[in-house]
């Protein structure tokens, strides 16, 4: 699976354009890799885990599989927000593991050439290692995801690569 | 052609350690009966096999090992050996230099530190006089010495000859090992015009001719993993043979070769053999039909990669919730409607899941099996008579627990050889016959498996465990242990009463390691222990660990499953017995008993629907010899749930064994009751971190 994703992303980048799944938090847009993504599915009943950071929402049933969930609100302590129709979970592969994101809505899929990509502006002491960069789509700013970094911490002894 | 060989590797190493216990069992039988040929049939067999496959996957070592120990099983076979105790034991050495070979070829262990002087005695054995470990060409010679043979193999293979990855010239080159080719020629009368040839058909035959000092076996084996369409025969030339042995087809299908040698057998004797030994010969012959007949029952297995297995198992797990959450719905909408036929489907799917999770289940005798090897070794170490006697080998046990049941068991046995049973001459003075018997039972009862190990040595000597105890702190010189108590103290980590540590045992890791292990297969395991009469340990394992028996709780809105294994009872509670004991917790006093009581909502920090005690439940549980009772709102039941693990996707949680699937798809966890217990511990460690309300109390368990 990995290897027919990493060929993707090299063909991707060969073509100097990367794609992302852009979604929506609290008014703000950000975007996953596209080839990260599983599947986006309606937000439904989590089981709670007991004695977890308050951003680990639980675990669902994904299809016999038991999936953790991650408010990303929670996360990136924004103000909680009712969830509605438009909440919805996005199924990503984390290294090994599988994780769905709570966020508030999806928007939609980004082309980006690598030359919008812009780096990480440096913001002192506020730590944005989470984000790789900005992507500008006409008069949207996107910030890009490091997935693996963002939720690397919730499981110990995955490697983030 | 090229083909991947690598995949098979996998296959092989699991082949060729099945072959070398069979191995291990003939030769450990072959000490009690050493005319059994049948038993030297089975060890040259294994043998054999392992030195084929070994060869075609590159792995020299065991190869060119596997084939001094070849040479010198056939002298046995052949009766110019004679099968004495160090024979046996120089070769059930070499069966642990083996396996030491293909662990090495396999993940890189270091080679077997005694290999050089084994090879070296094998050698030595084989009547060979060539010391230099490679030069094995020279030790065959001096094994076969027979008269030079001429033979002419016509070889037809199969149109689909090449299809099964064969090459005819790696045949020709394996036979010119064997002696010099007269003749090589080639029949290409059946070969097609260019515009109908398919190039991945063979049209061609070969004729051979070939002197050789080796015998007719030697041939015949070169075509041992011919396909099933492929023919060849043999015909002795220039040595008078019967007629019925001038042709032989090969019949093997490529997954027979494990086997090979005894469907070659049958048509292969030596061609040299005199009246006498025809006689043996037919003998044996005889027996090798049986044997063949026996084998083919037992044969009928398929091999599966035991992930594959897990996926489907797992499959049908969500099968059985599929069906029950159609079932539900169906309920609710169609007011009974299609519930006959819902209900029908339902059993099915049952029977499915049964069936799937009996797909795990193998024997335990392989692993009685060891046990064997390690009562010879042990009692061969340290001087003592012992029978080893087993039954119920063929109770049958989730592959995992079989695996995992090993080490615990090697631990059990070592101990009863070398602490239980006395030396002989102890025995005789005690009255009791010189040679001591360790037992090994295996049998089914409920949802459990039960092995018990007896021994009739001289049992636990409860004067020196107490005396250790005092010592060591855990009791003090007045207490007056009970029985069970005492038996309870050899688990102890690191509780020894071996008078002096020997290389077999007493290092006092034993039994504690033992019981770890068992509780980790959520086993539990106790003993008993007459003195001087000797003593019994018996485990309990559950008979699989995908599936378990849970008691299904409720907490507020939230569903959880106990354990059923630890659960002892539940019950109501009165206010009234329920004590707070300032620094220390909540205690219930039952039947005059004082029980920690863990209120499961503070625990696992979720939000109680109701603050009287008197509208909940106590379940009482025990693990790991810890007592609690556990506060809970409603028992909703007892269930079998499939175990999913929450560390696939996430990571191990306290006080959480996993996760399971509920009928209706919900997620619920199930509690590991030794880790709520520790939650409880770590709360009254820190009581200020949790205490949400003043008026919390801090818990503590009993010690």
């Amino acid at each position: 699976m990995s290897t027919v994703a990493d060929r993707l992303t090299d063909l991707g980048n060969a073509n100097g354009i990367s794609q992302f799944l852009t979604f929506a938090l609290n008014d703000q847009e950000f975007g996953i890799e596209i080839l990260r993504v599983q599947e986006i599915k309606n937000f439904s009943r989590v089981t709670p885990i007991p004695n977890m950071p308050e951003c680990i929402k639980g675990v669902i049933n994904l299809r016999g599989t038991v999936v953790p969930i991650v408010d990303l609100r929670k996360k990136f302590n924004m103000p909680t927000a009712e969830y509605n129709q438009f909440t919805v979970i996005i199924v990503v592969n984390v290294g090994p593991k599988i994780m769905g994101l709570v966020v508030d809505a999806v928007s939609d899929v980004l082309n980006v050439g690598e030359e919008s990509i812009e780096k990480t502006p440096d913001l002192g002491a506020i730590d944005t290692s989470f984000i790789t960069g900005l992507a500008k789509s006409g008069d949207r700013l996107v910030a890009l995801l490091n997935i693996e970094y963002l939720l690397g911490d919730q499981f110990a002894g995955v490697t983030t690569t | 052609m090229q083909i991947d060989v690598s995949r098979f590797r996998a296959a092989f190493y699991v082949e060729a350690s099945e072959h070398l216990q069979l191995m291990e069992a003939a030769l450990l039988q072959l000490e009690s009966s050493p005319r059994d040929t049948e038993l030297l049939n089975t060890i040259f067999r294994g043998a054999h096999s392992i030195k084929g496959a070994s060869t075609t996957f590159g792995i020299d070592e065991v190869g060119r090992f596997t084939h001094v120990l070849e040479n010198l099983l056939e002298r046995l076979r052949d009766g110019l050996l004679e099968t004495t105790g160090p024979l046996v034991e120089l070769l059930l050495t070499s069966v642990d230099v083996i396996d030491g070979l293909i662990a090495n070829a396999k993940d890189g262990a270091p080679l077997p530190a005694n290999l050089e002087h084994v090879f070296l005695e094998l050698q030595r054995v084989n009547g060979s006089t060539v010391s230099q470990a490679n030069a094995i060409v020279a030790t065959t010679e001096q094994t076969h010495k027979s008269k030079l043979a001429e033979f002419r193999i016509q070889l037809k293979p199969s149109p689909e000859f090449f299809r099964f990855g064969q090459e005819p010239i790696l045949l020709i080159r394996e036979l010119s090992e064997l002696g010099s080719l007269h003749k090589v020629s080639i029949d290409a009368r059946s070969l097609p015009c260019l515009s109908e040839i398919q190039p991945e058909e063979c049209y061609v035959a070969w004729e051979i001719v070939i002197a050789t000092e080796h015998p007719r076996q030697a041939v015949e084996d070169v075509f041992m993993f011919l396909d099933e369409g492929s023919k060849y025969s043999i015909e002795c030339l220039n040595i008078v043979v019967p007629s019925e042995e001038t042709v032989a087809s090969s019949n093997q299908s490529p997954n027979n070769t494990t086997q090979p040698a005894v469907v070659v057998k049958p048509t292969c004797a030596p061609s040299e053999s005199s009246g006498d030994e025809d006689k043996k010969n037919a003998a044996e012959r005889v027996s090798n039909k049986n044997s063949t007949a026996a084998r083919g029952a037992e044969n009928e297995t398929v091999r599966v990669d035991r992930q594959r297995l897990d996926e489907l198992i797992n499959q049908i797990g969500e099968l059985v919730i599929g069906a029950s959450m159609v079932e539900q719905e169906l309920l609710s909408i169609a007011g009974g409607h299609g519930l006959e036929s819902m209900s029908a489907l339902g059993k099915i799917v049952r029977d499915l899941q049964e069936m799937s999770l009996g797909l795990r289940m193998v024997p335990i005798a392989a692993t009685f099996q060891k046990m064997n090897r390690v009562i010879r070794d042990v009692a061969k170490k340290v001087g003592k008579q012992i029978q080893f006697v087993t039954e119920g080998d063929d109770t049958e046990l989730d592959k995992t627990v079989v695996d995992q049941i090993s080490d615990p068991l090697v631990h059990m046995v070592r101990n009863a050889a070398d602490h239980g049973i006395e030396p002989p001459d102890t025995r005789l003075a005690n009255g009791k016959s010189a040679e001591g018997t360790v037992k090994l039972r295996a049998y089914q009862q409920g949802g459990n498996v039960y092995i018990e190990l007896t021994d009739d040595g001289r049992g636990l000597d409860r004067k020196r465990i107490v005396d250790k105890a005092i010592e060591r702190g855990i009791l003090t010189a007045e207490s007056n242990p009970s029985d069970a108590e005492i038996c309870n103290l050899i688990f102890q980590p690191g509780f020894s009463t071996a008078k002096e540590v020997t290389d077999v045992s007493g290092r006092g890791v034993g039994m504690d390691v033992v019981r770890r292990n068992v509780e980790a297969l959520q086993g539990s395991v106790s003993i008993k222990s007459t003195e001087g009469v000797g003593s019994t340990i018996t485990v309990r394992l559950p008979l699989t660990l995908a599936i378990l028996d849970g008691l299904l709780v409720r907490l507020s809105s939230e569903v959880f499953v106990i354990p059923l294994l630890s659960v002892i009872e539940s019950i109501c509670i009165r206010t009234n017995e329920i004590h707070k004991i300032v620094g220390v917790g909540e205690v219930i006093t039952l039947r005059g008993e004082v029980v920690p009581l863990l209120r499961l909502h503070r625990l696992l920090n979720i939000a109680p629907t109701s603050t009287l005690d008197d509208q909940g439940l106590l379940v009482l549980v025990e693990d790991q010899g810890r007592r609690m009772a556990l506060f809970v709102d409603e028992l909703l039941g007892q269930q079998q749930v499939v175990i999913k693990n929450l560390e696939t996707n996430f990571r191990k949680v306290p006080g959480v064994a996993g996760a399971t699937i509920l009928g209706d798809g919900r997620v619920a966890l199930i509690l590991d009751t030794f880790g709520v217990s520790n939650l409880g511990q770590e709360e009254a460690a820190s009581p200020k971190q949790i205490a949400a309300s003043p008026s919390v109390e801090c818990f503590a368990t009993q010690n």
